[in-house]
């Protein structure tokens, strides 16, 4: 069925299309001309009148119009961007001529672009064709974007159970707490623990707030804590260790390695100053254990021998503080990557790939703050690829994102954005994206997407499927909870 | 009444270490002496965690040895539970453990395998239900179904037992050598029973359980020799009346072995140094001497044909390592001082790289995985 032709002046990019009738945007189109069959999207229309046009200025004139039994004449012009040749499978290279017809793309055309892939995350808007994305990509790392309460959970946990279902392993660090409560399966809940003995001294010293630049405070700091570590291991190999009491004295004895080392360098000049210095690391060691003491747990497992493949693995952060998350992320991705370039070149690492997704990662990887885990990630995106850990980054808040590694997640899936500085910036980040897709993010619904990248032949419009299943992200029921507490006021007087 | 068990492990029934009679006597006899101290201490259970056997197809031997040995127990009514170790299993697909043998067939022990039927043997005594669980020993091959089993594992009774016979990360950080970390054992258990390694091994958990090695009761390698002088072998009485397990290690008395440097420089004097040592130990049974020969080679075939005079004070003695050199030929001695790179880089300089060469490779090294390492090959390569 025709809905329109090719008027005006048209390149191989672009053409306006008469319409027949009113047509919605992001719907597909089909231009058949020189031997070309080309997709396109309608990405904007338009809707007017000769009588009516701008030069109209007395309102009765409208309304005697609206009297009349015909009713106003009027025009429908959309414009329609040229995406692809199906014949040729490239862009195409000559515009249409005026006139070309204009019919909807049908099914199985549609199919054929984008139902080729290994997954399903949804179906192309306002059509039932399933939209599905090629796992391989994400290889190449993905960015879930988008306003609050436009549907990313949800799309995180589509995608991270149609992984699961083909074998792969994803790792959630669950910033909110909405994973490990949800009906995903099969979920494998893992305890954030941080285990000294796998720890490097630089990391500890971060944890700690040492900075780069207090050189002897950090000298106290790793000589201390190489000391300890050396003390446990030659417990373990001794044969007699009691972690339930070394767990709890854990801040006790390095700061007794502290005084040791303190009282053993007694004579030199400095020694005001390295008292001062050891002081301030064990000040900063008491204040380590009151934020982060329950996370120090000297049998906690390697990170990697606890996640499982064909399974959503969460690591419920939620109840720590931001450095607390950070510093298990930070921990967690670093063993990642090791074990897969450890596996990639002695064979003993980490079996299998694996699928990282950092949530609220403006926090994380911020552009105006370093963050451990922002180095980690940024190694990630850099070098990930080739051992197998790839990341997926989920915001809200695009322009706070550092650019670098927002510029190196090559897939992205952007639900509805409003505020134009963030799509400002992710226009500029992205290399695939274009201004005309950017202008359509904030005309989107929720659990709507524009997919682009590796993941997808073609941009794709795509209605992100429902997660089937309890998920903990929703909004509390505040007026129900106050109501229900109301209720048992009640019967407390009714009973008192 | 206390809930007294016996727990005990890689025994290596059958093993005859320098193919000596007198070595696989040694094996049979602490196993009858574990079998005594059973009986003298009214244990409710014998749990042996794997190798009990030095091979898959043990002689006919010592399967006697072990039937005999353990008709004690079966006369007390002390149930003998035990898992498969690494040693006990078939390298054969169409093999059965020996184990199969002595349990399914004979019924004379009861083996848990963890991923069969029955996945624990309950003890009982006044009211108190004690759960022995037990997961065969399973290869690296097999880590994540052992994780999965594990998993799986309800421990359900007043005080609960598991066996296990792995190579735990802590205790053996390299390579392949580890199949679990502490902090994969389920929680539940209050007393983790474990075998493999060979020296005793007794940690508090986190959570207040005791993970414990029993080790071997006999010394099957050199390497056993110092943890044996310094804890002794034998096995584990452990009392699970209360909510927290008390262990007690139990010794045996084991044919005493030691390694010794001799000069062979100065051979008689050495000699006259070993036999007084000798002396001095207080086991009534002959020792088993290991030799580390040090000095000149060319004197070794002289000392060596000297050391006989050790026979008769001995039970055996042999030649553990050569260490003689021969000091008419020139070797500078390797360095043992400094850092890795350091190391290296004194190699590499000795074989002739400059020293803008050397940083280059040890940067490479450095670098091996990252985006860099080609550009260094490639500056290397146009060096």
């Amino acid at each position: 069925m025709i809905i329109g032709y090719v008027i005006g002046e048209a390149s191989p990019q672009e053409a306006l299309m008469l319409a027949e009738s009113p047509v919605r945007v992001g719907r597909y189109v089909i231009l058949e001309y020189d031997g070309a069959k080309v997709l396109g999207l309608i990405t904007q229309v338009t809707r007017g009148s000769p009588f009516l046009d701008l030069s109209t200025n007395d309102v009765k004139i409208v309304q005697r119009l609206r009297d009349f039994e015909t009713a106003i004449p009027q025009f429908v012009k959309a414009v329609i961007k040229l995406l692809y040749d199906m014949n040729s499978g490239s862009q195409p290279d000559l515009p249409p001529s005026p006139g070309t017809p204009v019919r909807f793309a049908n099914d199985d055309e549609l199919r054929e672009i984008f139902s080729g892939g290994d997954i399903v995350i949804g179906h192309v808007i306002g059509m039932t064709i399933p939209v599905t994305i090629k796992v391989n990509s994400l290889s190449r790392h993905l960015a879930i974007l988008a306003a609050t309460g436009s549907g990313k959970s949800n799309t995180v946990a589509v995608l991270s159970q149609s992984i699961a279902e083909i074998g792969g392993a994803v790792i959630i660090f669950d910033y909110h707490g909405e994973y490990y409560t949800s009906d995903i399966k099969p979920l494998n809940i893992i305890e954030p623990k941080l285990n000294p003995l796998h720890l490097k001294p630089r990391e500890f010293a971060t944890l700690l707030e040492i900075r780069g630049n207090a050189h002897i405070q950090y000298r106290f700091l790793r000589r201390a804590f190489t000391e300890y570590v050396k003390k446990v291991r030659d417990m373990i190999k001794e044969g007699t260790v009691d972690y339930q009491s070394l767990n709890s004295s854990f801040v006790q004895d390095m700061e007794r390695e502290i005084d040791a080392i303190v009282n053993g360098e007694g004579e030199g000049k400095g020694q005001r100053s390295q008292k001062e210095a050891a002081d301030e690391v064990k000040n900063k060691l008491d204040e380590f254990v009151d934020r982060y003491g329950n996370l120090i747990d000297l049998t906690a497992p390697d990170i990697t021998s606890r996640i499982k493949h064909a399974t959503v693995n969460v690591v419920d952060i939620s109840h720590l503080d931001e450095d607390g998350m950070d510093a298990v992320a930070s921990h967690y991705l670093r063993k990642l990557l090791d074990s897969r370039k450890e596996y990639k070149t002695r064979g003993s690492g980490l079996r299998f790939p694996v699928i990282t997704i950092i949530e609220e990662a403006h926090v994380f990887l911020s552009k105006n703050q370093d963050t451990l885990t922002k180095y980690w990630a940024s190694k990630i995106a850099r070098e990930g690829r080739k051992f197998g850990v790839s990341m997926i980054i989920v915001s809200q808040r695009p322009k706070g994102l550092d650019e670098n590694i927002l510029s190196q997640m090559t897939n992205k899936i952007i639900l509805r954005i409003v505020e134009p500085t963030d799509k400002k910036y992710v226009l500029e980040a992205s290399d695939n994206l274009t201004e005309d897709l950017v202008e359509q993010l904030s005309s989107l619904g929720t659990g709507e997407a524009i997919v682009i990248g590796g993941l997808v032949r073609l941009p794709a419009f795509v209605k992100i499927a429902k997660f089937k299943g309890k998920l903990g992200g929703a909004d509390p029921d505040m007026k129900g909870e106050w109501s229900s507490l109301m209720q048992s006021g009640i019967q407390d007087t009714e009973f008192g | 009444m206390t809930m007294q068990i016996l727990h005990i492990s890689d025994t290596h029934l059958g093993s005859r270490r320098y193919n000596r009679e007198s070595r696989e006597e040694d094996v049979y006899n602490v196993f009858h002496q574990l079998m005594e101290i059973a009986v003298r201490e009214h244990v409710k259970a014998v749990i042996h965690t794997g190798d009990l056997f030095d091979v898959y197809k043990p002689s006919n031997r010592a399967l006697k040895v072990f039937v005999d040995e353990t008709r004690v127990l079966r006369e007390n009514g002390v149930p003998f539970i035990t898992i498969p170790g690494d040693h006990d299993t078939p390298k054969v697909r169409e093999e059965v453990y020996p184990q199969r043998l002595l349990g399914d067939s004979l019924g004379l022990i009861k083996v848990l395998l963890g991923d069969s039927e029955k996945s624990f043997y309950e003890l009982r005594e006044d009211n108190l239900s004690v759960k022995i669980y037990g997961v065969r020993n399973m290869s690296n091959v097999f880590k994540e179904r052992l994780l999965q089993i594990l998993g799986s594992l309800k421990p359900d009774g007043d005080r609960n037992v598991l066996m296990l016979h792995q190579g735990f990360r802590e205790m053996l950080p390299y390579d392949n050598a580890w199949q679990l970390e502490i902090g994969n054992l389920p929680k539940g258990f209050q007393y983790y029973a474990c075998g493999h390694v060979h020296s005793r091994i007794e940690n508090v958990l986190p959570d207040g359980s005791r993970l414990v090695v029993a080790g071997s009761p006999e010394i099957i390698r050199e390497e056993e020799i110092e943890p044996w002088a310094k804890k002794g072998k034998g096995g584990y009485l452990v009392d699970l009346s209360g909510k927290e397990p008390l262990t007690q290690p139990i010794n045996v008395d084991v044919r005493p072995q030691l390694v010794e440097k001799v000069r062979v420089d100065d051979v008689d004097s050495e000699i006259d140094r070993l036999l007084s040592k000798l002396q001095g130990l207080s086991s009534k049974r002959k020792p088993i001497l290991h030799l580390i020969l040090e000095g000149d080679s060319a004197r070794r075939a002289v000392a060596l044909k000297r050391l006989s005079r050790l026979e008769g004070y001995v039970d055996f003695y042999r030649v553990y390592k050569d260490e003689t050199v021969d000091v008419r030929e020139k070797v500078s001695p390797p360095q043992t001082q400094g850092s890795v790179e350091e190391l290296m880089a004194s190699y590499l300089k000795a074989q002739g790289y400059n020293e803008g060469e050397v940083k280059l490779i040890l940067e490479a090294v450095e670098k091996y995985d990252s985006d860099e390492a080609l550009e260094i090959l490639r500056k290397f390569a146009e060096m």
